[in-house]
């Protein structure tokens, strides 16, 4: 080798390792800092100064420690990490979110934090620190055994430990933090039952927490918004949520494999990132926790990310900073067997095209938007490519193997559904198995139905029906619907129609829409549950059977309420599931008798209204006062309260009603009174009543009884009354007392 | 059946050529096709582009004339009579309607999404049309506001594969007039 290549290629050797030892250098310094994160409180340095009257604003919460002394310890990059009180001291954090201030009301039962304490325990990667030197002087010392026991007794750092329940890995984020100290850095503490979290890396910085119940091993968010200075505390903005990264488009190549051809065997998926704030080194990426990563590339160069087991999180660490506008790319090789939430996510939840390659194993079939026809792959191996015209946010399939025959019925719209015929399931094999007849016949009513009154679906020309021998699934995307033929359920009691409903209405309701943040992921669930009791009443002649399961949703309600487990609705992901289903479905319920002609007896704008919102909601993303303005352009007046009450706020409301016929010179009237419960003075609710007269004949009208409550006239009658329905066709979700004078 | 069928779309959307496709399939043989009335009054009287409310107004009343000439049979057109207020949202006072008239006109509504929505790398002018990026995003919006209350409104993305893209419309309008249609080059 001439002496000059030698050099040459020294010199870019020894730059490439340099690169690359940087790298490692930073790395393992993180790693092993990761370590010092939970360093032993016991016989490591410390600093402990005595206090008095100190107060300390973060956010929205100010905290006074009034007398008491403090220690500083676990020191990284030479600043501390964790402080101890032991003294007396005071939180108070006034919530500045009237939907947030609901939600801290049904946790805390307080709306207010205004606590006393005597031990707490912070964990600070801000100036925290800082702020306690201007005021004193601290003393080199040690934490004492007497305070060890102090703190331990209090489980102070319990509820901060990572958990693999956690959304976000917590020493992580302490840790990027500290990296970026300053003023508006993390602080966590713990105090009492409470905790409240400062994270500037999260996109709703602040959470105050509250140990629901004793002995929580996670504790429960009880309110969660967004720093001060954003300033997005009105209802109608608490989905305007900064995401500092947004997903812009998912690529790749799947392997799969598996006895069933649902593990993911390998994978390469490319994914490209937009930055949105205004600088970041370290950011957080997510990938279910059932695949395991088995490398990240940046810019094709591996990429230092820490991921703890059994977490969704990956906290990735960028080689530099990257700034507002720019685009990173990531490449992921990973696998598993999560095949439902099988690509990687960021916070944003915006829908993102995507361009995927599938490499199936031979025998197996799949099921997705957009795909190409099978191709031949490398020996019994088959290829499919997807390149659905839709973004998602979140892209799902189906595999199944072979064995199933296809059995195609045209609907009345002209569209094929294809009905997945499995030998697997049969009559021998499950005992509440459905007749191909009677399943088929089912799903198509639905699916008329639906299409008759909401048109053709987003983003299907054709619809397979795959059979599940389970219960409710809830895969949907355009082209597949997923029906249990293997169903427990009495004739004549609809309990058939309520699951193929359900599932055949996600087809315009279902992974197409694109709700803004989580506070609207209700919008995705609500209109499908609510559409299967419409169903249900176009189908049987007997309004009982819809009305049953209308209320059966509402006695849930009810016992939800009464064991205070009840939540805003736009608190969403804090919310049990069921109570956003049937709370969805009655708001719907409701929005449909406000949109009622009482003349006609007709719902035809409630059906323009639910077209035009599954139109929006498949298109574009959308948030909650998004669909409030479009209720309100249907039903032609504002509906601030009626959402304030349902979507923001507590609390099932109550009428009292009482209510006498009256005979005057004009005609006969029904005149009344109605008290009003659980509900703001804005809530003025227009009730439909039925009046039946002498004659059998019956009138409907419409009366707003205010939040107030207060008296309503019905009249003049031709004819006598006879009886008196408050709260006919079940138009509001209330508990109601009638009673005649 | 549904049989009047208004294309409508931003700038660089594909109505005009998609409809120029549509005229050559065997099953839509027994359509009218209405063309672009706006193209029409500004290629013959560009000064017009001027003066947008005397626009606006020729171009809804010649839309009328066009579609009362197919004496109720099906008909398909490139953009409708609400068209026009995507650019001059005063038209329904002045011409007297409402929405909800314009509505009944047409059974189905399909819109087109420009492909100014992919950026500015796809988005192409012509001389009749001179939008940029962002104005042709303010029409879509404005369009999609003025047509999405349509019952029978139908919102097809843009795709950087002009093919697919097609593939997708011609399936919604088989599915509108209910037959299987293909289109072969």
């Amino acid at each position: 080798m001439k002496p000059k290549t030698f050099i040459l290629i020294f010199l870019v050797t020894a730059c490439l390792t340099g690169a690359v030892t940087a790298q490692t250098v930073y790395f393992n310094t993180f790693k092993s800092e990761y370590g010092l994160v939970d360093l032993d409180l016991l016989n490591n340095p410390g600093e402990v100064c005595s206090v008095q009257d100190f107060v300390y604003k973060k956010d929205v919460a100010t905290f006074t420690f009034e007398e008491g002394i403090i220690y500083l310890l676990r020191y990284i990059q030479g600043r501390p990490t964790t402080a101890i009180f032991i003294g007396k001291g005071r939180a108070f954090i006034e919530i500045p979110s009237h939907l947030e201030k609901n939600n801290l009301r049904w946790c805390s039962r307080d709306s207010v934090v205004n606590e006393k304490f005597e031990v707490c325990l912070i964990r600070l990667a801000d100036d925290f620190d800082l702020k306690l030197r201007e005021k004193y002087t601290f003393e080199q010392k040690q934490l004492s055994w007497k305070h060890f026991n102090i703190a331990k007794k209090a489980q102070g750092e319990f509820f901060f430990k990572p958990h693999r329940d956690h959304e976000y890995d917590n020493y992580f984020q302490l840790l990027r933090s500290n990296y970026e100290r300053r003023e508006d850095g993390y602080f966590w503490v713990d105090f009492n039952r409470y905790v409240f979290n400062f994270d500037p890396s999260r996109p709703e910085e602040v959470i105050v927490a509250y140990e629901h119940e004793g002995g929580d091993i996670i504790i429960s968010e009880a309110a969660v918004f967004q720093r001060r200075e954003k300033d997005t505390y009105d209802d109608s903005r608490m989905s305007d949520i900064t995401y500092s990264t947004t997903m812009l488009e998912r690529e790749g190549s799947i392997y799969m494999g598996g006895l069933d051809g649902k593990r993911i065997d390998s994978t390469r998926i490319n994914v490209r990132v937009l930055v949105n704030a205004d600088s970041l080194r370290f950011v957080s990426l997510f990938l279910h926790y059932n695949l395991k990563c088995d490398s990240i590339y940046y810019e094709n160069q591996p990429l230092s990310y820490w991921r703890r087991n059994d977490f969704s999180f990956i906290g990735a660490i960028l080689p530099a900073y990257r700034y507002k506008g720019d685009t990173l790319h990531f490449t992921f090789r990973y696998s598993g067997r999560d095949y439902r939430t099988f690509l990687p996510f960021v916070e944003n939840p915006k829908a993102t095209p995507h361009n995927l390659t599938f490499y199936i194993p031979g025998g197996y079939n799949y099921l997705m938007p957009g795909m190409s026809e099978y191709k031949a792959g490398a020996g019994k191996e088959r290829v499919i490519t997807v390149e659905p015209t839709q973004p998602f946010q979140n892209f799902y399939f189906q595999p199944y193997a072979s064995g199933y025959d296809t059995i195609p019925k045209v609907t009345d719209i002209g569209l094929t559904l294809n009905f997945l015929n499995s030998k697997a399931i049969n009559k021998n094999r499950f005992k509440c198995y459905l007749p191909d007849n009677t399943f088929q016949t089912t799903i198509l009513t639905a699916f008329d139905f639906f299409s008759s009154n909401l048109g053709i679906p987003p983003g299907t020309f054709e619809v397979f029906v795959y059979p599940e021998d389970t219960f409710r699934n809830n895969l949907s995307m355009p082209g597949l619907v997923e029906v249990p033929q293997v169903f427990c359920a009495v004739e004549g009691t609809g309990g058939l129609y309520t699951e193929a409903g359900y599932q055949v209405a996600r087809q315009w309701f279902g992974s197409l829409m694109q709700p803004s943040s989580y506070r609207e992921k209700w919008l995705t669930d609500a209109p499908p549950a609510y559409l299967t009791i419409m169903l249900l009443q176009s189908v049987f002649n007997n309004p009982a059977i819809s009305y049953t399961e209308l209320l059966h949703l509402k006695d849930r309600l009810l016992i939800n309420a009464s064991k205070n487990e009840d939540l805003p609705l736009a608190a969403v992901r804090r919310l049990n599931e069921q109570i956003r289903l049937n709370k969805g479905a009655w708001i719907i319920h409701m929005l449909r008798f406000l949109m009622y002609d009482l003349e006609t007896h007709s719902d035809k704008t409630f059906w323009r209204f639910l077209h035009e919102f599954s139109v929006m909601g498949n298109n574009q993303p959308f948030t909650n006062t998004d669909f409030i303005r479009l209720a309100e352009k249907h039903y032609g007046q504002p509906l601030e309260w009626f959402f304030k009450k349902w979507l923001y706020d507590l609390g099932i409301p109550e009428y009292e009603v009482e209510y006498t016929f009256i005979q005057k010179s004009d005609g006969f009237y029904v005149e009344g009174t109605a008290g009003t419960k659980n509900m703001a003075d804005d809530y003025n609710m227009p009730v439909i009543i039925r009046v039946e007269d002498t004659g059998g004949q019956s009138s409907f009208h419409r009366r707003t009884i205010p939040g107030t409550g207060g008296p309503f006239s019905i009249g003049p009658l031709a004819v006598e009354p006879a009886t008196f329905y408050f709260n006919e066709f079940f138009s509001v979700l209330s508990k109601d007392k009638v009673k005649k004078r | 059946m549904s049989n009047r069928i208004v294309i409508t779309g931003g700038p660089a959307s594909g109505k005009t050529e998609f409809c120029e496709r549509l005229k050559n399939i065997p099953e839509l043989a027994p359509f009218g096709f209405i063309s672009e009335q706006a193209r029409h009054f500004l290629k013959e009287q560009p000064d017009l582009r001027h003066d947008s409310r005397q626009l606006h107004q020729s171009i809804y009343h010649s839309q009328v004339w066009y579609e009362e000439s197919m004496k109720g049979e099906g008909f398909i057109t490139d953009r409708g009579t609400a068209d026009a207020l995507a650019y001059q949202p005063d038209l329904l006072t002045l011409l007297k309607t409402t929405l909800e008239k314009e509505y009944r006109r047409y059974d189905a509504v399909i819109q087109l999404e420009s492909a100014a929505a992919l950026g500015e790398k796809y988005f192409t002018g012509d001389n009749i049309r001179r939008e940029s990026v962002t104005e042709a995003l303010r029409i879509e919006t404005a369009l999609k506001k003025i047509w999405g209350g349509h019952p029978g409104y139908h919102f097809i993305k843009a795709h950087k594969n002009i093919e697919i893209k097609f593939g997708h419309f011609l399936k919604i309008v088989g599915l509108i007039i209910r037959k299987n249609i293909e289109w072969t080059r």
